[in-house]
């Protein structure tokens, strides 16, 4: 059956309209927002910290596996700088996390939001109020004091770029 | 150049003013957050009364603006307790978690109506209640990694009219150690004398250098902020408020306390307080004023990382009477909205300046060209080709755009030294003058020398047009 080219149009944007997000949402499900691009690993920060977790008596075993395997390994991850001890120039520490707006003032934070950046002794980078790629090895495990748990995440920072 | 020694060094003079103008303002503009003294905090969370964000920060950290109120002292204890149940009223939860250190800080006071006075603790200068020190994790950083240290003389004692004194202090106001002052409330206006407290505080410590606001505070133990007569009236009328009744009456214009004679033990007795004038020791009149009406300006919190700063902010942000705010982010604000714009204003105003100096090069050489029309026709009869005379006079230009800049180089650089001896003097921060931020303003001077070889290229033109005979011609 021969149908004009306006049907083929339509079908392609109702494909693209539709099937794209689902298609997202699919990849992010199977992949939980890792993939590979050459010898890193692209993590979507969002995915990554967007699980539950006792905030004051949670444990390494609350992480979900697949984010687990990634202690180790080389990562790179994209989100804003956070920086609570300069307001200005070159940073040493600073915490990522997916969004700043998002994260920490729409409701109460946790502790999985934010990857504990360090950059290497005698090097700073200097601070971005954009979005930013960060790669480096990603640290993954529990670490609890006061009864409270003080980080999940930690990235020893390797090189920070513009998003 | 030489047969014309005023006229180009006048030109010279006026680049380097314009050169000097501009790399003054570059400096300025490159060192302005250094105005503030700090851009970088030893602390994430500054605790105070709900208010202006920005209010508390320059309070509490820059010692400018006026305090937007207080809070009751309990806020910081019940910081640290780390047995406190969940479900109290204020604060609704137990932030020990969250709070690795905390200091309280009250302010109400100055010296001499010039330096402010701030009530702390001695953990404040890094020892315990007895004098001895503390261990330095336990110490909080005025700036990451730096503590206050004391230079000269000791810390206070928690219950002696004693104070420490910031670094520049005595040189401002000689209140070295062993001096005494007094706390001034309002300083003097027409038709009013000053209001001076009638407490006595000796110093006994210099700190060191901070290049901060610190370097001009006159510390005092907390304990003895609470002495002073109208203080106490205020707490009172202030925790009657919080607790919902009707504040009594408080008369800020009167001091309650004059002195008296000691009683035959040798105790002075006062309202709020009783001085034991064996041991010059403060006991505080704890019926009048418990601890619950005590109240404090702020509290400079470092948390214990990770999100409990955010946490602290969040939980602390959505009670009702207090708010905890991150420095940094605060004047990371203020410095994008106001500062950032400033820079491109004077950014701006460079450019219009490096302008009006190339054209004083170009109306210069017109000049000069317009009165050697014959000296130029001469050097072409000789021999010279146009290009040649157009080489000349844009080589001119050059020279003259290159001694300016660096005449004006120096000149930039000595106006910031000025300002910075100045400031440094009177702020305690000075301005890095002392070293050149080579690619900037190395690659403005390049684009100064390019300017002007442009300039020169319109009185380069009318030599090059000039016509050899008829300027050979003599009249």
């Amino acid at each position: 059956m021969i149908r004009s080219w306006r049907t083929y149009a339509l079908i392609a944007t109702a494909l693209f309209l539709f099937g794209y997000p689902i298609y997202l949402y699919t990849d992010a499900l199977i992949t939980g927002g890792i993939t590979r691009r050459g010898d890193l690993l692209v993590v979507d920060l969002k995915a990554l910290s967007s699980f539950e977790m006792d905030q004051d008596a949670g444990t390494t075993q609350d992480i979900p596996l697949r984010y687990r395997q990634l202690d180790g390994k080389r990562v790179l991850l994209v989100g804003q700088m956070w920086d609570p001890y300069v307001a200005d120039g070159k940073i040493r520490i600073f915490t990522l996390v997916y969004s700043i707006s998002n994260c920490c003032f729409n409701g109460p934070p946790k502790i999985q939001h934010f990857i504990q950046a360090t950059v290497p002794p005698g090097q700073a980078v200097e601070y971005s109020p954009d979005f930013v790629d960060v790669v480096g090895t990603l640290h993954v495990g529990v670490e609890s004091a006061a009864g409270h748990v003080q980080s999940v995440y930690r990235i020893d920072v390797e090189k920070v770029g513009k998003d | 150049m030489r047969q014309r020694a005023l006229s180009t060094w006048l030109t010279t003079l006026s680049v380097m003013l314009g050169v000097g103008l501009a790399v003054a303002i570059m400096i300025l503009g490159r060192e302005s957050q250094s105005l503030f003294g700090q851009n970088d905090y030893g602390f994430d969370a500054i605790i105070g009364k709900k208010g202006s964000k920005m209010q508390l920060v320059l309070n509490t950290i820059y010692h400018m603006d006026v305090s937007p109120g207080n809070i009751p002292y309990d806020q910081y204890t019940r910081l640290l307790d780390p047995h406190l149940p969940k479900g109290v009223p204020m604060p609704a939860d137990n932030y020990f978690k969250y709070v690795k250190i905390a200091e309280p800080t009250v302010v109400g006071d100055t010296l001499n109506g010039l330096y402010r006075i701030v009530g702390v603790k001695t953990s404040f200068f890094g020892f315990d209640e007895h004098g001895d020190p503390l261990k330095p994790e336990d110490v909080l950083d005025y700036r990451p990694g730096q503590t206050l240290e004391i230079a000269d003389g000791r810390v206070f004692a928690l219950n002696k009219f004693e104070a420490v004194v910031g670094s520049d202090i005595p040189r401002l106001t000689g209140n070295g150690i062993g001096t005494s002052f007094q706390a001034t409330h309002t300083p003097a206006s027409p038709g009013h004398p000053a209001d001076i407290h009638m407490q006595h505080w000796t110093v006994v410590g210099v700190l060191a250098p901070t290049h901060t606001a610190i370097d001009r505070v006159v510390y005092i133990p907390l304990l003895s902020f609470y002495t002073i007569a109208e203080h106490g009236a205020g707490l009172i009328a202030q925790a009657k408020l919080r607790q919902g009744e009707a504040p009594p009456d408080v008369d800020p214009d009167s001091d309650a306390d004059q002195p008296h004679p000691p009683d035959a033990k040798g105790i002075e007795h006062f309202s709020n307080y009783n001085f034991d004038t064996n041991d010059q020791t403060i006991h505080l009149n704890l019926e009048r004023l418990p601890p619950e009406v005590w109240a404090i300006s702020a509290i400079l919190v470092q948390s214990r990382g990770g999100d409990t700063e955010q946490a602290l902010e969040y939980d602390l942000n959505n009670s009702t009477d207090v708010m905890a705010v991150n420095p940094a982010s605060v004047m990371r604000e203020f410095f994008n909205t106001f500062l950032s714009p400033m820079q491109w204003l004077l950014l701006l105003i460079c450019s219009l300046v490096t302008i009006v100096a190339a054209v004083g090069i170009l109306v210069s050489i017109y000049n000069s060209v317009s009165a050697r029309l014959k000296e130029i026709a001469i050097i072409r009869a000789l021999g010279a080709t146009r290009t040649t005379v157009l080489t000349l006079i844009c080589i001119e230009a050059g020279l003259v755009a290159l001694f300016g800049s660096i005449l004006g180089l120096i000149a930039g650089h000595g106006v910031n030294a000025l300002g910075a001896w100045y400031m440094s003097r009177n702020y305690g921060e000075a301005l890095g003058y002392d070293y050149i931020e080579f690619l900037f303003e190395a690659a403005y001077i390049v684009a100064v020398i390019v300017l002007a070889v442009f300039a020169g290229l319109v009185p380069a033109m009318k030599a090059y047009r000039t016509p050899v005979a008829t300027n050979l011609v003599v009249t």
